[in-house]
């Protein structure tokens, strides 16, 4: 931008200087002062603001690549030079769609408000050099997802490459709440559909415009504050993190079947070598009867389906679209060598079903967060083995306790990083493997439970000091923390309550009574599952008819409920330390409340699996 | 393909072309020759001379083939037919007849969409000819972007006699501005004639209702008539089990206002409020409220419930489609899985409605690509000369421009019985040359067709529920 702005400076002068050589009647109007013709022309200074993002400040916090979709890429984002200035880079990396979300209200305030339309410099390259075109679009994030309403972009021809893409905002508008992101994708690549490599894409001058068309300035120092159900929250119920080093299977992007047909690639070397204890298979898939699994058709132990018709565990996500299967499993039905496995991978499923990728990694470790609660303004940078952070609050120590886990938003260059506790009366404190801990990160999220805490600087939080810090081998830069009250259980075997949708106000009860029978599946172990949306975040369950009275299931008896704003879990034994051991003094009516007002969309019973 | 199908689809071509050669000339082969220098043919040749000039397709999927290409092979569905060979050929030949370079450049769906509101609103389009949807060519047609051929070319122009190389669609402004070319998969395919059960007609001393069709008595009248037979308690527990009707409400209702001369969104007024449309709306009431001759209509149905129930045997008429016929391989198309149907299906043309004619009824909604040549772009009378020379790589012969391997399907999927197969494709033929413009399934709005099946709701509460809203959506679409 600089270049060009000095260019573009430099040019006008040359073209005044040029055109009053020639004779000032050709001279444009518009840089003489109406009122005294004699004065020279006026050469105005750039307006300073005249984007709102320009990148040149090589500030990206306020971006982050969204992954929540079947179809996402896990494409990276980083600041280059392009085309005479600073822009972002957007590369590829699984050949799927690439989805960029800006935060838009943390970058305009509540200016955000009056984006009427947005304008923004969009160029496109293919790794071969040739031009192909692309198209894609630009969203808004509403509700907890992606809007349906889709403005277009594109960049057709190779001598408009890059050119401005203009979104006018048709009935929609940045609120804080429901609508804080934009999120750019590509999904149109005719190089892809050419069998070529994907395209990455660049974004550079973006200008937010108020109806008026005024520019709306940005401040690009912001961080990306994700709203409910973005990016991590891409549904992980009962399913396990993998490690950030995964090898994909490329060949099974994009296969399909009919039910019952198997389809597949030969395995890699890399992916085979990949198969080793501890590692997990992860497929992301569709299929209309909601399950798939694999077959093993070339192993020595015959065509194998990795199935529960062999006796192995297959883990779904509560949306069924993806499934993962440790190499254990496969152990179970091929035995240990992966030498005997055969060289063919195949999915299969009980209905028509697609397969957009298939990876094995390691699991991280990381779980499924619940009851989190933002550190506010928690967010800093360090370089290689350099510290950081801030002191947090009385209340906010006063918030870990056992089962409690902080969670970390986070980058670095070498995926490592691990918590600080510098001014614990243990002493200078790294939690890692310096003190015997193995940190539990993904290069993205950084998850340290009280109990690794406690391992390091003792039980006592009030002897852990004020100073929370973090601390990685490369460059590193953390965008959030929070602290969460525990982790979501993974289940198996969910069976839906049929019909259990309800609403209520704030503080109002609302539900149905369940059948003896399901009742009777409640036993040690079980799993209450519900999909809900509330104003403020929380819900929890009630049982009003039960012997011991009208009991919460919530901090009022003694219980943290298990929630995230989209899901709510209870357990047997929750509901056991509120009700007592014997499901039959339950009462028949189960009933859920939040603070604010609140829609239950479904529930289901199921167990705690492995 | 076994012997005896590669026989039976050469017996059907012919069959076909014959009975083609029998309607009317104008579809019949003309040439069967090999290629030559005035095949590419034009009422008004420019010389080629001077400086080649090139000529721009937009499209948004990847067409062969084009003066870029250098081999056959260029194309990755090449597949060694003489379609493949005389697509590739036909380039040279026009290229050199009219001086022209020829390149498809892929913009995407969107690019072509900002590509038509962009260059050719100011004046300079990046293309020569566009390919668009309705959504976009509609509005650049009314809106001026596009060329009206009757302005450029000569009377006798094809497009403006024959039509048979390339057609145009008629939207009511006297305008020539949107092409399709003829191809027979372009017309039969989405076509939804009224399909029978041979059998259950047969049983219950039905005549053939195409004899019906062909006598100009099949009514709707008639058409109750016969369902009312056909609606029957066969096992004697007092609660009907047969029936003379059942359809996917959608299919339904768009037939049924063709068949009465009626459309919703065919121009700038909406017509549902017509009284034509009034007594499609009723009629379709009527089937489940007064004459009760069809199923019970499904409390939850995306299309799949309904499309398939006559697969139950017990269905007299419904909406048929070759599509929908092998989706579970009715009549064993490709003769993997065998019949899964004991029964023949049958096609006929809708009943003719009070309001409709049989002479000027429609049959088929207007639907898929077209062409169009911008406003603003240098000699538009070369490049669609060029464009329809181009677009007769057949040379007229359409029994190479409708091959028999892709027409084949067309025939085996609808039926098992050879004779029945043949009457099938001839009477969706007859269907698909009868294009309604109507876009009132692109509109976006959410119409209650449960309401009439249910009796909640008049036809004429239901033309006042949405006759507005009708006509707000059609104010944006035609902008």
């Amino acid at each position: 931008m600089k270049a060009r702005k000095m260019l573009a400076l430099v040019m006008s002068i040359v073209m005044l200087l040029s055109l009053a050589a020639c004779g000032g009647e050709t001279t444009p109007e518009t840089t003489q002062a109406p009122t005294n013709a004699t004065e020279p022309p006026v050469v105005t200074e750039p307006v300073k603001a005249e984007v709102s993002v320009d990148f040149e400040d090589g500030n990206l916090g306020y971006v982050a690549v969204y992954d929540g979709m079947a179809n996402a890429d896990a494409s990276t984002v980083e600041i280059v030079d392009y085309n005479g200035s600073k822009a972002l880079k957007v590369t590829n990396g699984s050949g799927k769609v690439p989805y960029v979300a800006f935060d838009v209200w943390s970058l305009l305030g509540e200016n955000a408000a009056n984006v009427a339309s947005v304008e923004m410099t969009m160029g496109i390259e293919n790794p071969d050099g040739e031009f192909y075109a692309c198209s894609g679009e630009v969203k808004l994030w509403e509700d907890k997802g992606l809007s349906k309403v889709a403005y277009g972009w594109s960049v057709y021809l190779e001598n408009k490459n890059p050119k401005v893409a203009s979104v006018v905002l048709k009935d929609q508008a940045f609120s804080a709440e429901t609508a804080p992101l934009m999120v750019v994708t590509l999904s149109t690549d005719n190089g892809a559909t050419a069998g070529k490599a994907n395209a990455n894409f660049f974004i550079d001058d973006i200008r937010f415009l108020d109806a008026s068309g005024n520019l709306i300035a940005a401040d690009t120092s912001v961080a990306f504050a994700a709203p409910n159900g973005f990016g991590g929250d891409k549904d992980m119920s009962n399913l396990s993190y993998l490690a950030a080093a995964t090898v994909s299977l490329d060949g099974m992007s994009g296969i399909t079947g009919g039910a019952w047909a198997q389809n597949g690639v030969d395995m890699t070397e890399d992916f085979l070598a990949a198969m080793v204890p501890g590692a997990v298979v992860e497929i992301e898939y569709a299929s209309a009867t909601g399950d798939i699994w694999v077959v093993m058709p070339d192993s020595a132990a015959g065509w194998k389906r990795i199935n529960s018709e062999n006796g192995a565990t297959v883990n779904y996500n509560n949306s069924k679209n993806i499934a993962q299967i440790t190499y254990e499993q496969f152990a179970l039905v091929l035995g240990e060598d992966t030498s005997t496995w055969g060289a063919r991978l195949q999915c299969e499923a009980s209905g028509d079903w697609e397969v957009y990728s298939v990876k094995v990694g390691q699991n991280s470790g990381l779980v499924r967060t619940a009851g989190k609660t933002l550190v506010d303004g928690f967010a800093c940078t360090g370089g290689g083995w350099a510290q950081n952070g801030f002191e947090l609050t009385a209340e906010q120590w006063a918030m870990f306790q056992p089962g409690t886990i902080l969670e970390v938003s986070y980058t670095s260059a070498n995926g490592d990083l691990w918590a600080l506790l510098p001014w614990s009366e243990a002493g200078w404190m790294r939690i890692n493997g310096d003190n015997g801990v193995t940190p539990i990160c993904d290069g993205a999220t950084l998850q340290v439970p009280y109990e690794q805490f406690a391992a390091v600087c003792g039980e006592d939080v009030s002897k852990w000091g004020t100073m929370l810090q973090f601390e990685a081998s490369g460059d590193w830069e953390v965008f959030a923390v929070s602290i969460c009250t525990g982790s979501f259980v993974n289940t198996a075997n969910n069976v839906a309550v049929e019909g259990f949708a309800c609403t209520g106000g704030g503080w109002a009860q609302n539900g149905f009574e369940l059948t003896a029978e399901q009742w009777a599946m409640f036993q040690p172990g079980t799993v209450l599952t519900v999909q809900y949306s509330s104003a403020n975040g929380d819900l929890w369950a009630l049982l009003p008819w039960s012997a011991a009275g009208w009991m919460r299931i919530n901090a009022d008896n003694g219980i943290t409920p298990i929630y995230d704003g989209s899901t709510l879990q209870v357990t047997y034994e929750q509901m056991a330390a509120v009700c007592g051991e014997d499901v039959s003094t339950w009462g028949t009516m189960l009933q859920f409340e939040a603070s604010g007002d609140w829609e239950v969309f479904s529930v289901s019973i199921g167990t705690a699996a492995e | 393909m076994t012997t005896f199908k590669k026989l039976l689809a050469i017996v059907l071509a012919l069959v076909m072309v014959l009975s083609l050669a029998a309607c009317g000339g104008e579809t019949a082969p003309k040439e069967t020759e090999a290629p030559k220098d005035d095949s590419a043919q034009t009422t008004n040749p420019p010389a080629p001379s001077g400086e080649k000039r090139k000529i721009t397709i937009g499209v948004w999927w990847d067409i062969y083939y084009d003066s870029t290409h250098e081999a056959l092979e260029d194309d990755p569905a090449y597949v060694g037919s003489l379609a493949d060979q005389m697509r590739f050929d036909v380039v040279k030949l026009v290229e050199e007849k009219y001086n022209v370079e020829f390149e498809y450049v892929n913009l995407t769906y969107t690019g072509i969409t900002e590509s038509i509101n962009t260059s050719i609103l100011a004046g300079t389009p990046e293309c020569d000819i566009y390919l668009c949807d309705l959504t976009m060519g509609i509005p650049a047609a009314l809106n001026g972007l596009a060329v009206d051929l009757s302005t450029v070319l000569p009377a006798d122009a094809d497009i403006l006699t024959d039509q048979g190389v390339l057609s145009y669609l008629d939207l009511g402004d006297g305008k020539v501005c949107l092409m399709k070319q003829v191809l027979g998969q372009n017309v039969v395919e989405a076509t939804y004639p009224l399909a029978f059960n041979v059998e259950m007609l047969e049983d219950n001393n039905l005549e053939d209702p195409r004899e019906l069709y062909k006598r100009g008595e099949w009514t709707w009248d008639k058409f109750v008539e016969y369902c009312q037979v056909l609606t029957q308690d066969t096992d004697g527990d007092g609660v009907n089990d047969q029936y003379g009707f059942n359809g996917f409400k959608e299919d339904v209702v768009s037939q049924l206002l063709m068949a009465n001369g009626a459309n919703i969104a065919a121009g700038t007024t909406e017509g549902l409020s017509s009284s034509a449309t009034g007594e499609a709306l009723q009629f379709y009431a009527d089937l489940y409220n007064t004459y009760n001759v069809c199923a019970p209509y499904p409390a939850e149905d995306n299309g799949d419930v309904t499309r398939f129930a006559y697969r139950d045997g017990n269905i007299g008429f419904w909406p048929g489609a070759a599509w929908i016929a092998s989706s579970n391989a009715d009549y064993d198309w490709d003769g993997s899985v065998g019949s899964t149907l004991e029964f023949q299906t049958a096609y006929v043309q809708w009943p003719v409605g009070p309001s409709g004619s049989a002479e000027t009824n429609k049959g088929k909604l207007t639907s898929g690509s077209f062409w169009f040549i911008p406003n603003g772009i240098e000699n538009p009378e070369l490049v669609y000369n060029a464009f329809e020379a181009l677009s007769n790589w057949y040379l007229d012969d359409v029994s190479v421009r409708d091959d028999q391997e892709t027409m084949w399907w067309w025939y085996a999927t609808t039926a098992s019985d050879p004779d029945i197969q043949v009457e099938n494709f001839e009477t969706m033929f007859d269907i698909g040359s009868r294009e309604q413009f109507d876009v009132y399934q692109s509109l976006g709005v959410a119409w209650d067709l449960e309401a009439l099946i249910f009796g909640t709701m008049t036809a004429a509460q239901f033309q006042e529920t949405y006759r507005q809203e009708f006509q707000a959506a059609i104010d944006a679409y035609f902008g």
